[in-house]
């Protein structure tokens, strides 16, 4: 469910007894005609602030009068315009893509305090275009690693994309693009996130507060929102990187009816391959590619419908006797349909999928292990305004899941085929919410969702005795049989307390659901990691969160200060036996550990919006533990993202016309490790022994990046620019991992060894647009 | 996943990634006993060795307990103090392992007390042995394989540990790595079970096919995994201590296993020029 038109009417308008009229319209750029969505309108003189939806309408009610209406989006000059109101007016904006003489860079797409009023906490939204200032590794826009420099978001290790939110896990995490669910959002094993930056608009992060409209996961939502083509012309745009060159594609399909998209991106990393002297390295592969659509179509005044995109692969081919590659599809097909001003509905037809496979070819033989999981998804969702004061929202949803567990295939005799049994599942939920303004100084976000969660066949179900070691039953279920049922309540409320215009209180709670698990006994992210459905014997996990925060505006909006806390508790949490094998097992369930988790933490943000200097401060201060039995003696132990102190400051500076400079720095407590303490001999053999899990903790992590970018002056329609970004600067040697190995000097005495992956590593970019 | 650390070792090689050796301070566990002793139905005296752990930076030497009270009894009325044979080394001279019996250990050592016990495990009997000449197989070393042959009981599952002694015997796998299998590898009773963990040279060799009880048997898998898994690595698992029988914190097992021993002679190859 989108922000489809997003009116917030924070203070009741006086009710005089005026003739009110309809404004509506389209904010649109100036140059390629493409709606410009989150645009916000404000009225100048009264409180009143609209936004566009998605498409770039909006719509506002406005007394009889003058006014001034000044229109602001990320990335284009603002746009003022007086107006005089006498009847219902249909006006369109056009805004002029961002000159760079301008003396500010606007970080934030959102209108001055609106921080402040909304009920909106415990949520980030960044637009794509300040994500693309800031440096990454090998100059890849990546907005999984931004959000990881907001409080209460972060990553494992060097490189990885996995998202822990105040918290929780990386399956945690509901990542959306255009409302369908990407499974595995990692490329190259986390080291790229699957987001094409040409081809977004923005992302959402909820880490709290999570609106009904979401449903599925414990921790967190990513919303990211795919762009809308030019509706004016052809155009195109594109980038030639280091490892990885772009290329998007856009024009109206009919002239300002509608339009399409489409980005593709292709990695060379295997380039490099070729320099090794090694043949077997020289003849692998190591690539990722991106494919994004998306289509509008104004069928009618009233009727739009969106068609997205996502196709992504990573390939890797070791020498010739060893292939591995998987990918992410995801496609939504949606209608909007206008009944009237007030009451909009969006039906949407959703299609998920990842998977993997794995090849081994030796002499004659052929291996291949494939798996994966599906999603269909039908949805429709109504967004009504009655009145100024209640913005109602409210929708049903229903997947179909299917989860192909690993199956093996060779043409060995004897071993052509074994499958573990895919098992199926129908997750619905229904929800309902409302924004009301209660008075000028209260706000409520109430909403209540409900979850049903059936298990059905074809399958056998299994039952284990009480250690869950050996099964003592099977039941086979028949296609579409239903076999076992799971489903709640998910209440959700935020509540704002305006102070005065400057400053607001918040505080929200949620319960969230969450009925499909990623199996994963490794800290990185895997492809090969393996979803499955709760069942006659995993749990869904249940997660529970409270929040509470402050936020203020300084100067006028110049400064935007938040102190966020939070408690979380989360039950039926997985974790595995020793040697856990999760891959390859129709009995997956004897191989898991069940127990509890809670989380706690507070975030500081101070954001600079305005000035040659912008940019954030973000500290996080959090602690996140499971207790498991069969774990650490049952007691309570350091999740392996538990993370004391994060800090990150960004900044992005002006430096001339033409030149602009930005640079991270990131510090961050060392993830808690479980290191031997001790060692023995056993039947001839050494072995270590363990006395608490995740006691130890790696070296601290911290690491600075740099990035100019160079803006060529513009000839007509063409513009380019070049962008220079170092990562981390002073080559800091952040440990990816430690292990044990024998001395060379004596193989009696053990040493500690640590890997680190990234040193500086410098990268340039050129970008254009035409 | 092998795959996976594969492809991150690409990456790294690839990445002028930076490997050092660093200090890492680890607490030094106060030592714990660990017992590494047996009963068998063997007809030589079983041992149970007793020795403390040691530093995990330290030599691999370790302190053996002297002078302990090591009592092992039966629920058959039996019951014999074993004998410290050499320093650490218990040696039960009378008792053996019977089926269907339970049997008890007693350690007590200074004001240390460690108390185990384990049933006997359903025995399975090597039938015969065999061995072939395989070569140019896939995933298979050339060599001399040899084929077990057993019948296991029907209606419960049974789990092995398999040793082998040969003078030329050469490990597909980590030789340190414990051989197991369930009885639930095999459709039928009647087994034949082709050992392909190691091919066996000229001359005489021996295969000990031991019987397990299941927590014994998970024991030792807990043991093969965490052997491979040291040190803070996103690409493993977490490590913990295998579960055992032992009470008061002791590190080791209390085995009780039935064992049958087979042997064959594996000669030169006839009929080549």
């Amino acid at each position: 469910m989108k922000k489809v038109l997003l009116v917030i009417f924070l203070f009741p308008v006086f009710a005089f007894a005026q003739n009110i009229h309809t404004i509506k319209g389209q904010v649109r750029d100036a140059e390629f005609g493409f709606g410009i969505g989150g645009a916000s309108i404000v009225v100048s003189n009264t409180n009143k602030v609209v936004y566009s939806d998605e498409a770039g309408f909006y719509k506002m009610n406005l007394a009889e009068g003058n006014y001034t209406l000044v229109v602001t989006s990320l990335g284009y000059d603002t746009l003022s315009k007086k107006v005089n109101i006498t009847e219902d007016t249909e006006l369109d904006f056009m805004l002029k893509e961002e000159s760079f003489v301008l003396e500010e860079v606007q970080i934030t797409g959102d209108a001055v305090n609106q921080n402040i009023r909304s009920t909106e906490m415990g949520t980030v939204k960044l637009d794509i275009a300040q994500i693309r200032e800031l440096p990454v590794l090998f100059g890849e826009t990546d907005i999984l690693k931004t959000l990881t420099l907001m409080p209460g978001v972060q990553t494992t290790t060097d490189g990885a994309t996995g998202l822990y939110v105040r918290g929780g896990g990386p399956d945690q995490n509901l990542v959306l693009i255009d409302d369908a669910p990407v499974y595995n959002p990692a490329h190259l094993l986390g080291f790229f996130s699957v987001f094409n930056g040409d081809a977004l608009q923005d992302v959402k992060l909820y880490k709290g507060g999570i609106p009904p409209t979401y449903g599925g996961r414990l921790s967190s939502v990513v919303d990211v929102t795919m762009r809308n083509g030019n509706r004016e012309r052809f155009s195109a745009s594109g980038g030639i990187g280091l490892i990885s060159s772009r290329l998007t594609l856009e024009g109206p399909i009919v002239k300002e009816k509608g339009s399409f998209l489409l980005s593709g991106r292709r990695t060379y990393a295997d380039v490099f391959l070729k320099l090794s002297a090694n043949e077997n390295l020289r003849n692998s592969t190591l690539h990722f590619y991106d494919l994004n659509l998306k289509a509008d179509y104004q069928i009618s005044e009233k009727d739009r419908i969106f068609l997205s995109g996502y196709y992504g692969r990573d390939v890797f081919r070791f020498g010739r006797n060893f292939g591995f590659d998987w990918g992410n599809a995801a496609s939504t097909l949606r209608w909007n349909h206008r009944y009237n001003e007030k009451f909009v509905q969006n039906t949407s037809l959703i299609f998920s999928n990842y998977d993997y496979s794995f090849n081994i070819a030796a002499g004659d033989f052929d291996i291949t292990l494939l798996s994966g999981i599906q999603s269909y998804n039908v949805k429709s969702d109504w967004d009504y305004m009655p009145n100024r004061r209640n913005h109602i929202k409210f929708g049903v949803s229903s997947i179909y899941h299917r989860f192909n567990m690993p199956s093996f295939r060779s043409n060995i005799a004897g071993l052509e085929e074994f499958n573990v049994p895919s098992r199926y599942a129908l997750e619905n939920g229904i929800y309902a919410q409302n924004d009301f303004v209660l008075n000028s100084k209260v706000s409520i976000n109430y909403g209540l969702r409900y979850s049903l969660f059936n298990l059905m066949g074809p399958g056998d179900v299994y039952s284990f005795d009480e250690n869950r070691e050996n099964v003592t039953d099977t039941t086979t279920y028949n296609r579409g049989q239903f076999y076992k049922n799971y489903g709640g309540l998910e209440p959700r409320l935020a509540i704002t307390y305006i102070v005065d215009p400057r400053q607001s209180v918040k505080v929200s709670y949620n319960r969230m659901r969450q009925y499909i698990h990623l199996l994963s006994n490794s800290a990185a992210s895997s492809p090969t990691d393996l979803w499955i459905p709760a069942g006659n014997v995993v749990s869904p996990q249940i997660g529970d969160q409270i929040s509470a925060g402050y936020f203020r505006n300084i100067k006028e909006g110049m400064y935007e200060a938040s102190v966020e806390v939070y408690y979380k508790d989360m039950q039926n949490q997985i974790d595995y036996k020793n040697g856990a094998n999760i891959t390859f097992n129709p009995t997956i369930e004897t191989e898991l550990l069940f127990g509890r988790g809670y989380a706690y933490g507070s975030e500081f943000l101070i954001r600079k919006n305005k000035g040659r200097l912008t940019g954030w401060i973000g500290y996080t201060l959090s602690r996140s533990f499971r207790q498991i039995e069969g774990i650490n003696q049952g007691l309570p132990f350091p999740a392996r993202y538990d993370r004391i102190h994060d800090v990150s400051v960004v900044t992005l500076y002006k430096l001339s016309q033409r030149w602009r400079m930005s640079g991270t720095w990131v510090y961050a407590t060392g993830n808690p490790v479980t290191f031997p303490e001790g060692k023995y001999e056993y039947e001839g053999r050494i072995v270590n022994f363990y006395t608490g899990r995740n006691e130890y903790r790696m070296p601290s992590y911290h690491r600075m990046d740099l990035s100019f970018t160079h803006d060529r002056p513009a000839r007509k329609h063409f513009q380019s620019s070049w962008n220079f970004s170092v990562y981390n600067v002073y080559a800091r040697q952040n440990p990816f991992l430690i292990t044990f190995r024998d001395s060379e000097a004596d193989p009696e005495v053990k040493e500690a060894v640590q890997v680190a992956l990234f040193q500086i590593i410098p990268s340039v970019t050129w970008n254009f647009k035409f | 996943m092998k795959a996976h650390i594969l492809i991150s070792f690409v990456i790294i090689c690839t990445l002028s990634s930076c490997e050092k050796v660093i200090d890492v301070n680890l607490n030094e566990a106060s030592p714990r006993i660990i017992v590494d002793g047996r009963i068998t139905n063997l007809d030589v005296p079983d041992t149970i060795k007793l020795s403390r752990s040691g530093n995990y930076f330290g030599r691999d030497e370790f302190e053996r307990i002297i002078g302990a009270e090591v009592v092992v009894a039966d629920n058959a009325g039996n019951r014999e103090v074993l004998q410290e044979s050499a320093p650490g080394r218990y040696v039960a001279n009378q008792l053996k392992g019977e089926p269907g019996r339970n049997y008890h250990l007693q350690i007590s050592y200074g004001d240390e007390t460690v108390q185990a016990s384990s049933p006997f495990p359903h025995a399975v009997e090597i039938d015969s042995l065999t061995y072939r000449y395989r070569s140019g197989e896939f995933f298979l070393a050339d060599g001399n394989y040899i084929t077990l042959y057993f019948v296991i009981p029907e209606g419960i599952t049974s789990y092995f540990l398999l040793r082998l002694k040969s003078d030329s015997i050469m490990y597909s796998f980590n030789p340190d790595n414990f051989i197991l299998f369930t009885s639930e590898f095999f459709p039928d009773r009647k087994v034949e079970y082709e050992i392909n963990q190691a091919t066996f040279g000229l001359g005489q060799a021996e295969v000990e096919l031991v019987s397990l009880t299941r927590q014994a048997y998970e024991f030792y898998s807990d043991l093969n995994s965490i052997r491979g898994n040291t040190g803070a690595n996103p690409f493993t698992g977490v490590p913990e201590n295998p579960k055992n029988n032992l009470s008061g914190g002791a590190l080791g097992y209390f085995q009780v296993q039935a064992i049958s021993i087979g042997s064959i002679v594996i000669e030169p190859l006839t009929g080549l020029p």
